[in-house]
């Protein structure tokens, strides 16, 4: 039972990747449009043996992790101070909760202003759009910190450090890692989009890849790019949620954080 | 005796309820190193009383004096255990007990967590996390937080609650064990006859709507006592006989 279930699994993706691949093969897609997935494949081991798409890969990796890391240090610092400080949050919130619901890109000409169109342009975008998610989501979970707790902390008089990393910041913890999982998904998305928006300026990452190679005609350059790009971010995201097990431990869902 | 501990409510009630006040003209001592124990139904009030002792609550008339101090907050002085024990889940066993030590890094506070430990056994359970533990154990590392930083004043509520018998027993006699070793003064309330009895020197009655003291019960048995003796059976009649009447009348 058990394993029939197991093969109905995969019985959708086979199914669509034979339709890719009879599609391309019956002309019914303009082979000048699309690939068969058993040439992208071939093409992908063959980008991976030659060594360039492994570093073009290193430099998206490099790019969204500083980003996802800075915004995500950024996040949760300030995200503590406006849950302790008042006057932090009235100067603070109002403006980052009206920045929040913009959308990341209009964010370009700004960081273009600020850092140009090299390194720290595309690491302030993955900053960026981590920093709002993070954000958000710690305070709402350092707002909801069970008064059960502080009070404990008041009786046992620990000082406002102490209360943020002893309680506050485990208690936010599962948020915390959530909202930081839930920023590398999107990360890539973002990365992708500003390697292969501003392809004209760099010469390297995945998206630039991926936007060279459709620029120039190389169909399967193109799909094993897209290929590769979506099992670095899937096993990107198998690895946080393992570290996100790992350290919620304690937790009582732990088993359901991956 | 010196009282350690002096209550004088003159009323007490949440800014929105719709009743009367919740406590009114209630006052009792506790002698230093003594055992009270107010006896009441549920809702009377007990756990509210404990955290306007313990300064958590401070929408009331009334002076809580502790070693003829003021309170007016929460302070290490006045340790509580509360009824659902508050074990930090991110914290083991180890980790939550360490968490009443002004210093976790300090040679002579690391002796005293070792101590409490061992006092209440769980030298095997230190690293386990408390999602992991059983009901007794809980209370146990609960007990043990209270005792590690030596307070002045102990406020249990209800901590026995929910416990099978056979850790009941094991437990009221781990917490006389403890106190023994403390020397501390304890406040706790509970609607349970036999834990108030086998652990406390004086046992208060208390009603609901406001709550107030009804009767007042000294348990003259020393201790440590043995369950089911004659002179703790005599005091367990007396206070079940006056807690039916008053429940009939």
């Amino acid at each position: 039972m058990i394993r029939s279930a197991r093969m109905v699994v995969w019985l959708l993706p086979v199914l669509i990747v034979a339709s890719w691949e009879v599609a391309v093969r019956t002309h019914f897609v303009p082979p000048s449009q699309a690939a068969t997935p058993s040439d992208v494949v071939i093409r992908l081991f063959r980008l991976m043996a030659s060594g360039p798409l492994l570093i073009h890969a290193s430099y998206s990796m490099f790019r969204i992790a500083l980003g996802v890391v800075l915004g995500s240090l950024i996040g949760v610092l300030t995200s503590v101070l406006v849950a302790r400080s008042r006057t932090v949050n009235v100067l603070f919130s109002p403006t980052v909760q009206l920045l929040a619901g913009i959308p990341v890109v209009v964010w370009i000409p700004f960081w273009v202003m600020f850092f140009g169109t090299d390194e720290a342009f595309k690491i302030a975008m993955a900053a960026i759009s981590t920093f709002f998610l993070v954000h958000l989501q710690t305070l709402q979970a350092l707002r909801t910190v069970e008064r059960d707790y502080m009070e404990l902390s008041a009786i046992y008089e620990k000082t406002p450090w102490q209360r943020a990393v002893d309680v506050m910041l485990p208690s936010a913890a599962p948020a915390i890692l959530m909202a930081i999982r839930t920023s590398l998904i999107f990360g890539w998305v973002v990365i992708f989009f500003v390697e292969y928006a501003s392809a004209t300026q760099g010469s390297e990452g995945l998206g630039w890849f991926i936007a060279d190679a459709r620029a120039m005609g190389r169909i399967e350059d193109e799909f094993a790019g897209l290929l590769f790009l979506a099992v670095i971010a899937y096993v990107c995201d198998k690895l946080l949620g393992r570290l996100q097990r790992r350290l919620l431990v304690w937790s009582d869902t732990e088993e359901n954080a991956g | 005796m010196e009282p350690t501990l002096s209550v004088a409510i003159k009323s007490m009630r949440y800014p929105n309820s719709v009743g009367g006040d919740l406590i009114e003209g209630l006052s009792f001592e506790v002698p230093r190193q003594g055992f009270v124990s107010l006896l009441g139904p549920t809702g009377a009030g007990k756990t509210t009383l404990l955290r306007l002792i313990a300064g958590l609550e401070r929408r009331f008339d009334g002076e809580v004096f502790l070693d003829g101090k003021l309170v007016t907050g929460p302070s290490r002085a006045i340790q509580m255990v509360f009824q659902d024990l508050r074990l930090l889940p991110w914290k083991t066993v180890l980790q939550n007990i360490e968490f009443a030590s002004r210093n976790p890094r300090d040679p002579k506070e690391i002796e005293q967590v070792e101590k409490w430990i061992r006092i209440v056994g769980l030298e095997e359970r230190r690293h386990a996390w408390p999602k992991t533990l059983s009901g007794g154990e809980e209370a146990r590392v609960a007990f043990a937080r209270a005792f590690v930083d030596q307070p002045r004043l102990l406020l249990l509520d209800e901590p026995l609650r929910g416990l099978d018998i056979v850790t009941r027993y094991a437990l009221q006699d781990e917490l006389l064990g403890a106190l023994d070793a403390c020397k501390t003064t304890v406040l706790m309330v509970s609607h349970s006859v036999e834990d108030a009895l086998f652990l406390s020197d004086t046992v208060h009655i208390v009603s609901t709507g406001p709550m107030k003291i009804e009767n007042t019960f000294q348990v003259n048995v020393d201790k440590p006592r043995r369950r089911g003796c004659r002179a703790l059976n005599d005091v367990e009649g007396e206070i079940i006989r006056y807690m039916s009447k008053q429940r009939g009348s």
